[in-house]
């Protein structure tokens, strides 16, 4: 397997300024270095507030970064915000599902729109080319060509969790970057996403790195995890290792919470 | 003898010349000192039920029960100042949203001492009054594991984290000291570390007062760890209810063993990156409820008699009702 991206000291600084007796509020991410390979699940775990979300969007370019380099598909370029053809090359080769899918999108624009956007925006097909893309990637993530014309209000939950992964898939990226996907669903469309992801991987290609707080399914789908506390990571490893020989204090108190709700005889 | 006891509980909502019946004959009673776990999915009217024993519904909405008691006492034909007083000192609630549940414009210390009931303050003066109910709030509050009271008890309700809000709900909740306990899904959103601690506290409060719990959630595996016995709703009707032990070991509904199935932590033998088992399709809108047996178009097992709605069936205190159960052959 070949490394796809590579991260190399990303660091995120951010300080209020300082007021009059006010201490300045310090916050600062990295630097972290991260390798992913090709068609590799990644969970990243850890508390509230350790920079989970952050790094996700570091990731994919949504909120610059301060310092660091990142090499995606053998283009390497700064992980600070230039707009240069590198950063146009970038989205096409890493895209994110944001945390409420739902909200992510606009209410006033049909679905067919929405998926149409990325298309139109970042490449040179005519109209006539990027229709039948946009059915073919509807019925790909089990919906049907007719959604075309629906808006938001008029589809389920799991329905709008597929059409924020078909927006995200659309482009035929490397990287899927996803911040809590399947926190919000409900459990019979939770397990029909969890599917839908594992299905797409398979036939994609697709690197997938996710944030979540349910460690049974980051136990059941990630090759490695991440665990991160205050900005930093603290720990990386394969899942069955993370989850039999916790190292760092973090890990062992999140997996400790997950094994004392777990049923007795599912520990070996 | 159920403390709490609904049965045929049935809610219409009526607009314009159409009736929706978003509760549809639904039965749940709750013990004493029982945990009582009711799931079910976002649109199944989990939340509808503690609106409903509450009486926080809306007036245009229609209830019938066939009987809806509290320790005997019939809930619905309480007058308003009756019902209020049951809810304030026998009945907690721990809502689901806490940021929209507190009042915005009051500090969380003004609220939490304006909750504790009269008859627990001691002391003659005012002064000694308002020392005591302090340290009563402080105390709540560090029983549910909120560290930083000084803080936290004079920050307004946005000043604060989700979880440290969920946590003051809770506090706010057992101050009065109830008898009961309804929990509207308390771990949504939670990291497994705080989430366990909250389950936690829940237990040890059922043990050490005999406090029951109604366990509003979708979370099987908090769930399964400490409630004794769940009620399985969908689309407002309850599809299976009984003991925890035995519906995990052997649900008789498809719907229950399809929600088991989602857990993967459940489940030995799964195989890394296998396939969920799952049902097809989504859950319905109350728009558009199917006729008879609700599961019925996403069942697996579905024939033709489901479109009649099923009777309620009963093996000694596990209920269910479905006309083609799983495991049948065994019994």
């Amino acid at each position: 397997m070949t490394d796809i991206m590579q991260v190399n000291g990303l660091t995120f600084f951010h300080s209020d300024t300082k007021r009059w007796l006010k201490k300045p509020e310090i916050f600062q991410l990295g630097p972290i270095d991260l390798s992913v390979k090709r068609g590799e699940t990644i969970a990243i775990i850890g508390e509230n507030r350790a920079g989970k979300s952050l790094l996700a969007k570091l990731l994919v370019g949504a909120i610059p970064a301060s310092k660091g380099e990142i090499e995606l598909n053998n283009h390497k370029y700064l992980a600070k915000y230039n707009k240069q053809d590198t950063q146009q090359k970038r989205t096409h080769d890493i895209r994110m599902i944001l945390q409420h899918s739902s909200e992510s999108m606009n209410p006033a624009v049909p679905v067919g729109k929405i998926l149409d956007e990325p298309l139109r925006l970042n490449t040179e097909l005519s109209e006539a080319e990027r229709k039948p893309l946009i059915e073919e990637m509807l019925t790909k993530v089990g919906l049907l060509r007719e959604h075309y014309y629906f808006y938001r209000h008029m589809l389920s939950d799991g329905q709008q969790q597929r059409v924020a992964l078909a927006r995200a898939i659309m482009l035929k990226p490397k990287v899927l970057v996803a911040d809590e996907p399947f926190a919000a669903l409900d459990p019979t469309i939770r397990s029909q996403t969890v599917n839908l992801i594992l299905q797409l991987q398979q036939e994609l290609g697709l690197a997938f790195i996710f944030i979540s707080h349910n460690l049974g399914i980051v136990r059941h789908i990630a090759d490695r995890i991440i665990v991160m506390e205050n900005g930093n990571i603290v720990e990386e490893g394969k899942t069955e290792t993370i989850f039999r020989w916790p190292q760092h204090a973090t890990t062992k108190k999140l997996v400790l919470a997950y094994q004392s709700l777990v049923p007795q005889h599912t520990i070996r | 003898m159920p403390m709490l006891d609904i049965k045929n509980l049935t809610l219409e909502m009526v607009s314009g010349d159409t009736s929706i019946k978003a509760l549809d004959k639904v039965n749940l009673s709750v013990s004493s000192g029982e945990i009582r776990a009711l799931v079910g999915e976002s649109g199944s009217g989990k939340s509808l039920i503690v609106s409903a024993i509450c009486g926080a519904l809306p007036p245009q909405w229609q209830l019938t029960a066939d009987r809806m008691s509290w320790n005997g006492e019939n809930l619905l034909g309480l007058s308003n100042q009756q019902r209020r007083e049951v809810m304030r000192r026998e009945i907690a609630v721990v809502f689901q949203n806490p940021q929209a549940s507190l009042d915005p414009s009051a500090t969380l210390g003004e609220q939490l001492e304006e909750s504790i009931p009269d008859e627990f303050v001691r002391g003659r003066w005012f002064w000694q009054r308002a020392q005591h109910r302090k340290k009563i709030a402080i105390s709540t509050v560090h029983k549910v594991g909120i560290k930083h009271h000084r803080h936290y008890l004079s920050a307004y309700p946005h000043q604060i984290p989700s979880d440290i809000g969920q946590k003051f709900m809770i506090a706010m909740a057992l101050v009065s000291q109830p008898s009961l306990l309804i929990a509207d899904d308390p771990t949504r959103g939670m990291e497994p570390t705080t989430k366990t601690q909250i389950l936690k506290l829940f237990t040890r409060l059922n043990q050490t007062r005999s406090l029951s719990i109604l366990f509003v959630s979708h979370d099987l595996l908090a769930i399964a760890s400490m409630s004794h016995s769940m009620t399985v709703l969908y689309a407002g009707q309850t599809v299976e209810s009984g003991k925890m032990k035995h519906l995990k070991k052997r649900p008789l509904h498809p719907y229950t063993k399809a929600l088991l199935d989602s857990a993967p932590s459940f489940r030995k033998d799964l195989a890394p990156k296998s396939l969920l088992p799952t049902l097809e399709g989504s859950i319905p809108t109350l728009q558009h409820l199917p006729i008879g047996c609700r599961l019925g178009p996403r069942c697996p097992r579905a024939q033709r008699p489901c479109v009649v709605t099923p009777e309620v069936r009963r093996i000694h205190d596990h209920t269910y009702s479905c006309h083609f159960p799983l495991h049948m052959e065994k019994l």
